[in-house]
């Protein structure tokens, strides 16, 4: 630093009064770590500008994802057949899902236009329709496709399967084990019992439903990767539900492995870590990468457990995307804004009336915890016998949410 | 089948992690001014696209060939030769009217911007209409058609007023009222002289960093160093003559850089500008400190006035000044701004010289302005360059 600053200490400048050199250091200090640190923290924000790549070999974009191949006569009307427009909404529907990207299921919607409010469509497109309604929170128009197709294929095992999962996140969840049931003579054995088990979650011991699951897993040949990643995950949630942390981070772990970039898995084990207080281990879990609204909620609240500087701007972060969420006026965030309210910037009236809203049409385990966590700190009785009274009548069985309800009990 | 079973599977464990991804585009459209060949002022509306292009690509990007060598990669040169069809096709969505009429809308290059959201295409253009009135109307149609959930983020701004708008497939079309008839009158009234004066003023009174960044340079004058220490002015008029050096330092940087930004000939990103501002007004804070330093002052406020000067600037881009009396507004503004700062020098010149040698100046008004300065100076700083909220 003293090299970098003597020439100008000793230069030819006329000054009438030379600046010391500690001045100079002094200042020279203060500035280049305040500029330091802001050149570290704003993320090229500063200096964010439209720009043109400096050579046309610059690659802008990798094609990793499917393109719209349907063609259309200049006056916008399609010539593709209807098969391959179905292929192509297919491909988008399997690309959205395996990447959690809601686009390309819009996309896929965009092409399914022409029958989306069609009562008698194909099964192919009713399948189509019921995946992205279910996607999209729309359990009951979902519910409705697949009762459609199983009135006409009652041995559907990719129906049966999809409404099960549909009943059951609705809280529906003697109709989903009906529907699992009917699977026993269709499918595979670990499919059947690993759809048996989800129910099982809340209504039966989930760590000896988890060690059947095991062994069925272990006894069973020729599992295929997206099936062996399913199956992880039930375990992992058995073994939260049966508050045993250590054994549903070890299932977490291995269906990660087969699908490392899952956004759904990445956010579930989070949660997960973030129940241990495990702050470090979240933000190492969490990729910069995803920036969706779950993935940014768990980040802040890591962040601002460890008092990270990097929390006011992940929470103004949040605020903005929750404006052009409701700006947008499309998509139900209430779970986020929930966890917001109770985790991030604490407001129970907003967090309890989120949490509600999110469980009058999902019921799982997490939902029904947040609701309980909300509603106790909102002192909220009235929320908290209802909730109370649903776990009675689905008969629960969890550990989790017996311990979570008893907290309540105690402290009230 | 089997594909069946994988997107029963997915759905089941995919939809209660919604991404929030989406294929939404920002469009921005201002009111601004252009110079003509003749050397006259033109009025037009610019408007800034920003499309993701990875969505571009996946709707559009078969129908116009993008990846042109089928190597499932896409170069800024490929892009940049689909360029003419890539705008046409962008533009075709979007249809512009002035009063029932339709508007011409003359495209520039197109560039790259990156966004917390992903990579996204920046169409500029420019809208020219035959009609002077006071309603334009968009109808937007991007995406449509192929993707139901597509929104389009509308920031629209004239001479008065901002206004945001979301297009939807249920509302595609907008129609927004233009507040500046005024502006197409074509001549220049007194009035209007005297308003852009009182804009001027009124900048420069509630610009507390612009402010602070005077005081710091002012409250200092009553001092000079000599012998190596810190002493007092003994009389009125060396003491003007270090004010009057200072105030026309700053006055003359900001003037040349306002009305260069003003004509656009040279343009700053308006974050580096506030930031910058806000280190001016922390590091002459500083300088308030060490006495020796006193006589560097007028170079400070010539240097960061050049920066102030981008800052005025911004506020007059937003005024949108009438184009048929584009100089007289400037200088009517610059004028203004000038009245502004010359009343925070009157105000505080004759309390300074009479508080001079009064101990209260000495070892709280300075130093404690000092640290006024220096804290909202480092707080600005981190605000304006993070863009967080710290207070």
């Amino acid at each position: 630093m003293k090299q970098l600053l003597m020439p100008f200490y000793n230069s030819g400048l006329k000054l009438k009064y030379r600046i010391s050199y500690e001045e100079q250091r002094f200042f020279a200090a203060f500035f280049i770590r305040i500029f330091t640190v802001i050149l570290c923290l704003n993320n090229g924000y500063l200096f964010a500008q439209p720009y043109t790549p400096h050579n046309i070999y610059d690659v802008v974009l990798e094609r990793t994802y499917p393109v719209l191949s349907i063609r259309s006569e200049l006056n916008g009307e399609r010539v593709s057949s209807d098969v391959e427009v179905i292929s192509q909404a297919k491909k988008f529907v399997e690309y959205g899902l395996e990447k959690n990207d809601p686009r390309y299921l819009a996309y896929a919607q965009g092409l399914l236009a022409p029958w989306w409010e069609q009562k008698e469509a194909s099964l192919d497109i009713m399948f189509l329709r019921a995946s992205i309604n279910q996607h999209s929170h729309k359990f009951d128009l979902a519910i409705e496709d697949l009762s459609g197709i199983l009135a006409i294929q009652s041995r559907d095992v990719q129906a049966l399967l999809l409404r099960a999962n549909a009943y059951r996140v609705t809280g529906q969840l003697q109709a989903s084990l009906h529907d699992c049931k009917k699977l026993l003579l269709l499918s595979d054995p670990l499919i059947t019992f690993n759809c048996i088990a989800q129910v099982k979650v809340l209504t039966a011991d989930p760590s000896q439903t988890a060690h059947q699951l095991e062994q069925l897993l272990s006894d069973s040949v020729n599992v295929p990767d997206h099936l062996k990643k399913e199956v992880h995950t039930t375990l992992a949630e058995l073994y939260q539900s049966a508050e045993q942390p250590i054994e549903a981070e070890v299932h977490y772990r291995q269906a990660l492995y087969f699908q490392p970039d899952s956004a759904f898995l990445i956010n579930r084990y989070a949660k997960l870590l973030i129940t241990e207080q495990r702050w470090t281990s979240v933000l190492n879990l969490l990729p910069l990468s995803m920036n969706g609204n779950s993935v940014l909620i768990q980040r802040t609240i890591a962040s601002k457990a460890l008092e990270l500087p990097e929390t006011i701007n992940l929470i103004q972060t949040l605020k903005a995307s929750f404006d052009l969420n409701e700006q947008r006026g499309d998509i139900d965030i209430s779970k986020d804004l929930a966890q917001f309210y109770l985790n991030i910037l604490p407001d129970p009236q907003k967090a309890v009336q989120n949490a509600y809203r999110n469980w009058q049409h999902q019921k799982e385990i997490s939902d029904t915890q947040l609701l309980i966590s909300a509603a106790q700190l909102a002192n909220n009785k009235v929320v908290l016998n209802e909730v109370n009274a649903w776990l009675m009548l689905i008969g629960n069985k969890s550990p989790l949410l017996i311990t979570s309800t008893l907290k309540v009990a105690l402290s009230s | 089948m089997k594909k069946r079973l994988i997107i029963a599977f997915l759905v089941c464990y995919g939809p209660f992690a919604l991404c929030h991804q989406t294929s939404d585009s920002f469009l921005s459209i201002n009111k601004g001014i252009s110079q003509l060949s003749d050397g006259k002022w033109q009025e037009e509306w610019q408007g800034e696209w920003r499309v993701p292009l990875d969505v571009l690509d996946t709707l559009y990007g078969n129908e116009l060939a993008l990846d042109q060598n089928s190597d499932q990669k896409i170069t800024w040169g490929e892009l940049s030769l689909s360029e003419a069809l890539l705008t046409n096709r962008l533009l075709s969505t979007l249809l512009i009217r002035h009063d029932g009429q339709p508007c011409r809308v003359k495209k520039t290059d197109f560039q790259l911007d990156d966004l917390n959201t992903g990579l996204y295409l920046y169409l500029p253009f420019i809208i020219k209409c035959q009609q002077s009135g006071p309603g334009i109307t968009i109808d937007y149609q991007l995406f449509f058609e192929q993707d139901p959930l597509h929104r389009g983020f509308l920031k629209f701004t004239d001479q008065q007023t901002t206004s945001s708008f979301v297009f939807s497939p249920d509302s595609p079309s907008v129609s927004l009222k233009n507040h500046s008839n005024s502006v197409f009158a074509g001549y220049f009234q007194i009035n209007s002289f005297i308003q852009y004066i009182r804009e001027g003023i009124w900048h420069i009174w509630i610009g507390l960093d612009h402010i602070l960044f005077l005081l710091a340079l002012l409250i200092p004058s009553v001092f000079i160093f000599k012998g190596g220490q810190r002493q007092t002015h003994e009389r009125f008029k060396p003491m003007l003559k270090d004010v009057l050096t200072v105030v026309t330092g700053f006055t003359l940087a900001h003037s040349i850089t306002l009305t260069l930004a003003t004509l656009k000939v040279i343009s700053l990103p308006g974050v580096l500008v506030e930031t910058v501002i806000a280190i001016s007004v922390a590091l002459s804070g500083l300088m308030m400190f060490f006495a020796r330093f006193y006589r560097y002052r007028w170079q400070v406020a010539g240097g960061f006035g050049l920066i102030h000067g981008f800052g005025f600037a911004s506020v007059l881009v937003d005024l949108n000044l009438p184009l048929a009396s584009f100089s007289t507004s400037l200088f009517a503004f610059n004028i203004g701004v000038e009245i502004g700062q010359l009343a925070i020098v009157s105000a505080m010149l004759p309390i300074m010289y009479l508080m001079r040698k009064n101990w209260f100046y000495h070892r709280v008004v300075l130093p404690f302005s000092a640290c006024v300065m220096v804290t909202y100076g480092t707080i600005w700083m981190f605000e304006r360059g993070l863009n967080i909220q710290l207070v």
